[in-house]
């Protein structure tokens, strides 16, 4: 699952970026305003966690422009300014969650999933399809409760077909999801991720579909 | 041991007023009764001698008469006059006649004598008025000589009487006074009261304020001679509260700030406490340390804006040239770190009309971004020139430079433009803004010649 995260301080940026990948998110990490409205044109995302204070401008007016132009993508602003009023108009002018620095954590991952399943219009953690259930808390996988050990990557991409809920998603589609700006994937192509989740998963759970792209049918 | 003269002083007003006023009232009373009781015993005197010499010449003539008429075979009865007194006059005569005396000689034989503390002994007073001790007593007599009918007429009236006239003069014009004191003391009281009832008004103003509200206090209706104090306390009020407006903005503003490393910190110990491997709590509490470097920084440059905004400074004549080397060598370990160098193109001395502390700080915070944010191994210039009488002092980088559009709101508090690269509180050049105008010079952004990086000037005007 892809986040941007928009924040122009390096280091609470840089450490919020690890701690989001390592609780199973991609994440782009954008230092102003014009960053993030830029990854955005370019990217889908599932999760938008954004700052007010930026140098170019305020986090609200990207805010205001991304739901004049009728994006549904959730949300969370994270900023300094913690007075009620604050709150108030971030979530009026559209925010799906607010969050006052500094922040616990867990919190702001456990506030993420929600404002995510509330988008998906769902009302549990736990995505389940036949004997599979994935937990995105302890991001374990278990068929027929067993666990299955699965590689960040495999996981990533598993997330994405779970959250596309039968609907077949593309190869690029994939790929913008779940590598980072820059990464280089050559050796852990989609082709490849999907043949040893096949491995360990079943060969039945994902289907392909030529020129369209893979599925986990519900 | 605390003077009389303190206690007076730390008295209320109103003590102070009513012991001024009823003093002075007293004096004053005092003096109009000492000259009323001087001018009364003078004219009781004068009317009183007058009285001696007039009645004196009447007798001459009654007893001439009665001489004439049969001699003094018999001595004058003078009891037969008093009779012919009636009532009031009579009464008033018996009570007063113990302090009169009358004597009559005729052809040296004492034919009248009122007094039995004068008899025949006695020879007749000198001419004219005397001052005559009789049986313990001051008399004041006149002697009548007529010497061409052998008489001599003599009238006299203790002084004590005319003393008890002029007594009950002066008790008739005191006595009201002593009883009217309190009340005058009292309305006195009312009147001073009254008038400082505006004082208090004052008082119940200034009482009403609070750092929450310094509006000033109000000085329509007042007293022309409270005027003064009203505006000086409202002066001080609008001090008070552009300082603590100042104040609370840069408390505000330090919270806000302070908030961003603090993240950061949580964020590093919660990841710390999560890491599962030992590389990983390390690099944890590296990244705690680096925090904790970043607020410090912060705070300290908060203490120092803070310092510099309630600061006094002197202005003298300062060699800028000195403070440059001063500063080169204080960063030297850190550029020098970076692969830079920082040269000096200024004439020694340049003199400039600064503050020693101000100046070293301005080119602290300027030096020291360039050393910051100017790449490694670059060079820093620091240029003086006069230019028209002033003398201008740039700090050259060869650093990422500032956009024009934000070169003013770069001055701006906790403003940053390449945040988060280097360490910064975004108070580095708000700091060298408010130096550099407090020492009358002015701070603005360049691009140097080649268009590369960025030209820091310092502009001190022409003296």
């Amino acid at each position: 699952m892809k986040l941007l995260l928009v924040e122009d301080d390096s280091m609470v940026g840089g450490l919020l970026k690890t701690a989001l990948s390592e609780a199973g998110y991609s994440v782009e990490l954008c230092a102003d305003a014009e960053g993030g409205e830029l990854a955005m044109k370019l990217h889908s995302f599932e999760a938008v966690i954004l700052d007010i204070g930026l140098p170019d401008k305020s986090g609200l007016d990207l805010l205001k422009s991304l739901r004049r132009a009728q994006s549904e993508v959730p949300v969370l602003i994270l900023s300094a300014r913690f007075t009620p009023p604050d709150r108030v108009l971030g979530l009026d002018l559209g925010a799906d969650d607010y969050m006052v620095k500094p922040f616990d954590l867990d919190e702001l991952l456990a506030r993420l999933r929600s404002i995510i399943r509330r988008r998906q219009g769902r009302v549990e953690n736990a995505l389940r399809v036949g004997g599979l259930e994935f937990d995105p808390i302890k991001l374990r996988v278990t068929v027929d409760g067993n666990e299955v050990a699965l590689q960040p990557k495999e996981l990533k991409l598993l997330t994405v077909l779970l959250n596309q809920k039968g609907k077949p998603a593309s190869k690029t589609q994939i790929e913008e999801q779940i590598y980072e700006e820059g990464e280089d994937f050559e050796s852990n192509t989609v082709e490849a991720l999907i043949y040893s989740l096949r491995r360990k998963l079943g060969r039945d759970l994902i289907t392909t579909r030529r020129g369209v792209g893979y599925v986990i049918a519900e | 041991m605390i003077s009389l003269g303190a206690i007076l002083r730390t008295r209320s007003l109103t003590f102070k007023l009513m012991i001024g006023t009823l003093s002075v009232l007293s004096v004053y009373v005092s003096v109009i009764g000492i000259l009323a009781y001087i001018s009364a015993k003078d004219s009781i005197a004068q009317a009183h001698d007058e009285a001696l010499i007039v009645n004196a010449n009447g007798l001459v003539f009654i007893i001439e008469e009665e001489a004439r008429a049969g001699g003094f075979d018999r001595p004058l009865d003078f009891a037969v006059s008093v009779e012919t007194l009636k009532g009031e006059d009579r009464a008033i005569f018996t009570a007063t006649s113990q302090y009169r005396m009358l004597r009559v000689w005729y052809n040296s034989q004492l034919v009248l004598n009122s007094n039995p503390d004068t008899p025949a002994s006695v020879p007749p007073f000198s001419e004219g008025f005397s001052d005559q001790l009789i049986d313990s007593e001051v008399w004041r007599l006149y002697s009548l000589h007529v010497p061409a009918k052998g008489l001599i007429v003599e009238l006299g009236e203790q002084v004590t009487a005319r003393q008890h006239l002029v007594t009950k003069i002066a008790r008739a014009l005191i006595f009201p006074f002593l009883i009217s004191l309190p009340l005058v003391a009292f309305l006195f009281w009312r009147a001073i009261h009254s008038a400082m009832s505006d004082l208090h008004k004052v008082k119940r103003q200034v009482n009403k304020r609070t750092p929450e509200q310094m509006e000033p206090l109000e000085t329509a209706y007042l007293p022309r001679d409270l005027l003064p104090l009203v505006k000086a306390i409202n002066a001080l009020l609008k001090r008070l509260d552009q300082s603590l407006f100042r104040e609370r903005q840069i408390t505000e503003l330090a919270a806000h700030e302070l908030r961003t490393p603090l993240t950061a910190i949580k964020l590093q110990a919660q990841m710390g406490l999560k890491a599962t491997s030992e590389e990983g709590r390390v690099q944890a509490l590296k990244g705690l340390l680096e925090g904790v470097e970043r607020s410090s920084y912060l705070v300290e440059q908060i203490l120092t804006l803070t310092r510099v905004e309630q600061t006094e400074f002197d202005l003298y004549d300062v060699d800028a040239y000195d403070a440059a080397e001063r500063v080169r060598s204080e960063l030297k370990p850190l550029s020098e770190r970076r692969g830079q160098t920082i040269s000096l193109a200024l004439n020694e001395p340049l003199i400039v009309r600064a503050n020693d502390d101000l100046l070293i700080l301005t080119l602290r915070n300027l030096i020291g971004n360039a050393v910051k944010y100017a790449p490694e191994r670059s060079n820093i210039i620091i240029k003086g020139e006069r230019r028209g009488g002033g003398v201008d002092l740039d700090v050259i980088d060869q650093g990422p430079g500032i956009p024009e559009p934000v070169r003013e709101k770069i001055f701006e508090r906790f403003f940053r433009y390449h945040s988060g690269k280097v360490l910064g509180s975004g108070l580095g050049l708000t700091i060298a803004r408010q130096c550099a105008e407090l020492m009358n010079a002015s701070l603005s952004l360049h691009t140097p010649e080649g268009g590369k990086g960025l030209c820091v000037r310092l502009s001190f005007p022409a003296a």
